[in-house]
């Protein structure tokens, strides 16, 4: 066995490569690690690349999973939260995680709206159902039923997606909503949506909104904001593969 | 090109050895590269691999930010609880459980239950459910709520599904999310729904959403049956 005994090996001229190995061989790094910034397979693509502080990106699609965290909106007091880049055609189903979201005015309706590739102003068509259940803290109020007022048919509005949410400290609403195939240019873009919700007059409400946006232009933006006042509260945006 | 031709390369002295400098390229042109810890040039870890193929430590980017499986439970000795008893922090923004509930002994049916506990302590909720069924043979379906299955600020177990019976192949299968349950400030939001084969051959959806009233972080997911015991596969998944 030959030994070679050195601190640094380099190429023999600067930026030249320094090869290990050839093809059928392997090679081990029995050391405790292995330390790099960007790793790329031998064709040159990059697997991902590291800043030197853990922070990764150009990661290679294959290894990030099929739910692809996209971008994370935290709200303290804001008109909205907008997503204005990230949706395209890369994922079929764009997924809205709503986390803690609560109005700073009480008694007010959560509500979203989309932009077409190319428009202005969040406004597009839509045709919608709802309907939730609800009960009361104090157990009253049991009922499930389609809301009429809530919905809309061919309305341009910001549709509700929650009802009526209180502004107390601990008072919140969670659920997700799915957003299907918004880059195309063929059909509707339908979505379906499901929350629960800490209401203004104490009583918890189940809520399903589904729908299309009856426009044939992609979608590239999706606006969420209160009926009135502002918002707090994190919305993730994920791609699902 | 010059070549150098060795068995192995060792550090002369201390314990690192490095591969050019800023700006070269380093090619392992080897069919494989075999290691168990690759880190960043300052050292942060990037994956650990046990040697035996089970990796941890791995970076958030490589895990996609999605969901990132905790714990499988997989029940096949009658069990009179499911407990997550450990995994439950401020690590994730939402958990979900993935449930496939066998009932297994006891009465011709039972209804399976969660709870939660802040600490030691069981937290009170307020939930609706409702439930839709069709039955196999008979003109019966309705979509309804269900008056007797929700809570009102309770410690009581919340029904995640009705009527499951012992039949071979009667099950209840589905998902629960809870959100932000590290918070120490607002309500603990959850929602679930479950697809069900009824003892009485009816097939059933059951919804069930609601906020869990404590200001306390949720550290404590517990699944049992009102009555008897039950099998099956029991995941949970952090969201990131």
């Amino acid at each position: 066995m030959a030994i070679v005994y050195t601190d640094t090996i380099e190429p023999r001229k600067p930026t030249q490569e320094i090869t290990l190995g050839t093809t059928g061989e392997t090679i081990t790094l029995p050391g405790n690690d292995l330390r790099v910034n960007t790793v790329k397979d031998k064709g040159g693509n990059t697997l991902w690349t590291s800043d030197g502080s853990g922070t990764l990106s150009s990661v290679n699609a294959g290894l990030k999973g099929n739910l692809v965290l996209l971008s994370t909106q935290t709200a303290s007091g804001d008109t909205s939260i907008e997503f204005t880049s990230g949706i395209d055609s890369t994922y079929d189903v764009y997924i809205f995680k709503f986390i803690n979201i609560s109005p700073t005015t009480d008694n007010v309706n959560f509500t979203f709206q989309t932009n077409a590739v190319g428009q202005t102003g969040f406004n597009e068509t839509m045709t919608t159902t709802y309907f939730s259940a609800s009960h009361d803290e104090s157990g009253a109020g049991q009922n499930v039923t389609y809301k009429t007022g809530h919905d809309q048919a061919q309305g341009t509005a910001y549709q509700i997606i929650a009802f009526s949410l209180g502004s107390d400290a601990d008072q919140c609403c969670g659920g997700e909503l799915h957003l299907f195939a918004p880059s195309s240019t063929t059909y509707v873009k339908n979505f379906n949506h499901r929350i629960n919700t800490g209401h203004a007059a104490e009583y918890c409400e189940d809520t399903y909104v589904a729908g299309y946006f009856n426009i044939t232009a992609a979608i590239d933006e999706i606006s969420f904001k209160m009926a009135s006042g502002n918002i707090d509260g994190t919305i993730k945006m994920y791609g699902l593969l | 090109m010059a070549k150098l031709r060795a068995t192995n390369i060792e550090p002369q002295s201390g314990t690192n050895l490095t591969l050019g400098t800023s700006g070269d390229a380093v090619t392992i042109a080897s069919t494989e590269t075999k290691t168990n810890t690759v880190k960043d040039a300052g050292g942060n870890t990037l994956w650990t691999s046990d040697g035996s193929g089970t990796l941890s430590s791995i970076n958030s980017a490589l895990v996609g930010g999605g969901l990132t499986l905790i714990t499988t439970q997989t029940v096949t000795s009658a069990a009179s609880q499911v407990n997550y008893s450990t995994g439950i922090d401020s690590t994730y923004d939402e958990y979900v459980f993935i449930s496939n509930i066998y009932y297994s002994s006891g009465p011709a049916w039972t209804d399976v239950n969660f709870y939660t506990d802040a600490g030691t302590t069981a937290a009170n909720k307020t939930t609706t459910a409702f439930h839709t069924y069709q039955s196999e043979t008979i003109d019966d379906k309705i979509l309804s709520y269900a008056s007797a299955e929700d809570e009102a600020n309770s410690t009581n177990g919340q029904k995640i599904d009705n009527y499951v019976g012992s039949l071979a192949n009667s099950c209840s299968c589905g998902i629960m999310h809870l959100f932000q349950p590290s918070s120490s400030t607002s309500y603990k939001q959850i929602i679930s729904r479950q697809a069900l084969k009824r003892h009485d051959v009816y097939a059933a959806g059951f919804m069930v959403a609601g906020y869990l009233l404590t200001a306390s972080p949720i550290v404590y997911v517990r699944y049992e049956p009102n009555t008897g015991t039950i099998t099956g596969t029991f995941k949970m998944y952090g969201v990131s």
